[in-house]
């Protein structure tokens, strides 16, 4: 008897401590050194970018080839305290929707490439308000960073207006 | 911190900055006006030109040519306030933005500059008792549209963004006309969004603000004015402290007296300085009354090039239907704000940013006569909390004209459009499927919409009991403290709001002159 709660006991702890890894370490070493982005945000926001912009696609620039991690990095730095901590939280709400709305209960970073996809579409289409909100705001600080890119503003026809004081039209 | 600024002669030679200051600063004079935006930069002006004693507040830093970013979050971040990310709480969040700069919202906005139709100032009358006319105001209107050059955005610099607008109009027989504006030498570059690198846009900061020094007033940026001083029913002056460019970090503490305070900080910043200054407040509407601009946009997608990133920002509109509340406009912000709410994920998503060279955006905005705001002081901070009721009716009538902007597009040529709604195909290919943008019924929270124009929260009225100012922008419960912004107004202006406070602003200065 006392075997078998021993066992049970530990059998608690292991699956405790599985859970409290899959949902909370685990992380990848941090890319960027000295960024305001912890190692967990760091791993969300690659697997969010490349997501929204995934790559080999028609745009040959994903969105961590974007730059986008050191872009999110200093516009998080930019952000006063509580749109900063309002990003932190929309961050962490996205790694651990899945959850509760699916696909699978696990983490955003530990879902397939498709999977991720599905998550954001899923989110941009919610009847909940708040989920379709959260998507807006994730998407738009990522586009930014990804059309802050060269590259993909070239692909995409945009003419920087390099030398405003000579432009001239006919 | 010495910012870079335009090259050519300097638009901002005598305005003190941050690195300026060193230890507790102490001034007195006798009008200090607070905030450089379209209302204060023109009470100074206008006082300092009638030989008054004028120190100008500003928060935020002067912006040169060299200082304004095209890259939209940074831009944002340097320009505006909580860095762009401000919006009101309610059925739906509609983002806001309020400036922080020398030139206040002057800097960048679009700068259309139109008159409020005489029957708003009915509107007004009815609603407060104000006795304000627009006949009344055209003098100054027509003495702001003189020293801003204010006139129509040429054909050279529309670009086929606007031009399409415009095309679409004509094929319905709808009325559109080229927007009016403050610009001096467009070269439509489309960027009054991030800041005029041409240098242009006729900004407070480079016309009203360079005259007021001109004329002997004293330009102190990187100051919060923070509490306004008082001894019974007069003011004394304001508490205030410096803050330094960009971390928005406090340092040291200010003190101005003066013999009447002109508060022109915006209409989401004045009631904040007013409730934590415990003035004002026996009407009770300090902070109430918030009106907006609710605006909405679609994306009308083309077979040919648009390059919607050449030409004026917002070149053409429609005044066709503002009896109706409802004013229609050609859009333009930086790209990426702009593509983030076409649709798809992924590559898809791709797919569309693709299309973007071919695409025009075009919007509407309503004078939302049903729906009413609040601004609140946070208990620490100095920004607001702000909330907004969309409510059912207005939403309807946006609606309205989301569906009159697809009329358009399709008659323009487009060969669909991208409407950014909930519970709305994401791309609608024949006018006929677009019928469902007028049939099916939104609600707030299925648009995406914005609210770029914000006033009342400080209102106007004839009655002490109605209001917080009377019309000439006095206090009615202080002898000494004016309010020259948007806040003021009594109801929305129908169109762009920037002409009318500065007509007022223009008319406000004279009164003070003629009493103090």
């Amino acid at each position: 008897m006392i075997i078998l709660l021993l066992l049970g006991a530990a059998l608690a702890v292991l699956l405790a401590a599985l859970l409290v890894r899959g949902i909370f370490l685990g992380y990848p070493r941090a890319a960027l050194a000295d960024s305001t982005l912890n190692r967990r945000e760091q791993a969300i926001v690659a697997a969010c970018a490349d997501a929204l912009f995934p790559p080999g696609g028609p745009i040959p620039v994903s969105g961590t080839e974007a730059g986008m991690l050191r872009y999110i990095d200093t516009y998080l730095q930019r952000l006063p305290r509580v749109p900063r901590l309002l990003v932190r939280l929309l961050l962490l709400s996205v790694e651990h929707g899945p959850l509760l709305f699916g696909p699978r209960p696990t983490r955003f970073t530990h879902l397939r490439p498709v999977e991720r996809i599905a998550v954001l579409r899923a989110m941009a289409r919610s009847s909940m308000y708040f989920r379709r909100v959260s998507f807006l705001s994730l998407r738009t600080m990522m586009t930014m960073g990804y059309l802050a890119h060269p590259e993909v503003q070239r692909r995409m026809h945009i003419v920087p207006n390099a030398a405003p004081f000579e432009r001239e039209y006919a | 911190m010495k910012l870079d600024l335009a090259a050519g002669p300097d638009p901002h030679r005598g305005v003190k900055v941050f690195s300026d200051y060193q230890g507790e600063i102490r001034a007195s004079c006798e009008v200090l006006v607070v905030g450089s935006g379209p209302g204060g930069a023109v009470v100074a002006k206008e006082l300092a030109e009638a030989g008054r004693d004028v120190i100008l507040l500003e928060e935020g830093p002067p912006f040169g040519a060299k200082d304004l970013r095209q890259e939209a979050g940074e831009s944002m971040a340097r320009t505006l306030r909580e860095s762009g990310t401000r919006a009101t709480r309610g059925k739906a969040f509609l983002p806001t933005m309020q400036a922080i700069a020398l030139g206040g919202g002057s800097l960048i906005n679009s700068a259309i500059c139109a008159r409020a139709p005489a029957f708003v100032f009915d509107t007004w009358t009815a609603r407060t008792g104000t006795r304000l006319t627009r006949a009344a105001l055209d003098p100054h209107y027509q003495r702001v549209e003189d020293f801003l050059f204010v006139g129509p955005t040429p054909i050279e610099v529309q670009g086929e963004r606007n031009l399409r607008f415009k095309q679409g109009c004509d094929a319905l027989g709808i009325s559109s006309e080229p927007t009016w504006r403050n610009v001096r030498g467009c070269k439509g570059s489309g960027e009054c969004f991030t800041g005029c690198r041409n240098g242009a846009k006729q900004s407070t900061d480079v016309s009203y603000v360079p005259a007021a020094i001109r004329a002997g007033a004293r330009v102190y940026t990187s100051i919060r004015a923070e509490h306004v001083l008082h001894q019974g029913r007069r003011v004394t002056g304001m508490r205030g402290r410096v803050i330094e460019p960009f971390t928005w970090r406090e340092a040291q503490p200010v003190e101005i007296s003066a013999q009447v305070v002109v508060l022109a900080a915006g209409t989401m910043a004045t009631p904040v300085i007013l409730q934590k200054s415990e003035l004002a407040r026996p009407g009770g509407w300090v902070g109430k009354d918030l009106q907006v601009h609710p605006g909405l946009a679609l994306m009308a997608l083309y077979d040919e090039p648009i390059d919607p990133w050449k030409g004026a920002t917002q070149g053409y509109h429609s005044l066709q239907f503002l009896e109706e509340h409802i004013k229609l406009e050609v859009l333009w912000a930086p790209p990426a704000v702009l593509a983030a709410r076409l649709p798809g994920i992924g590559h898809d998503y791709q797919r569309y940013l693709l299309q973007y060279d071919r695409m025009a955006p075009f919007d509407v905005i309503i004078a939302a006569e049903r729906s009413r705001g609040t601004v609140q002081a946070r208990r620490s901070g100095w920004d607001p909390d702000l909330t907004f009721h969309f409510d059912d009716a207005d939403v309807a009538l946006i609606q309205r004209g989301l569906g009159l902007l697809s009329d358009i597009s399709w008659a323009s040529g487009a060969v669909a459009i991208l409407p950014g709604l909930h519970g709305v195909p994401e791309m609608i290919e024949s006018k006929a499927d677009a019928e469902i943008l007028k049939t099916r019924k939104l609600t707030a929270a299925d648009t995406i919409s914005g609210a770029n124009h914000a006033f009342g929260a400080t209102r106007m009225s004839r009655r002490a009991e109605d209001g917080v100012v009377d019309e000439e922008g006095r206090c009615h419960e202080l002898e000494n403290l004016y309010v020259a912004d948007t806040g003021i107004f009594a109801g929305s202006p129908a169109v762009n709001p920037m002409l009318t406070v500065m007509a007022l602003a223009d008319r406000i200065a004279k009164g003070i002159a003629e009493r103090w």
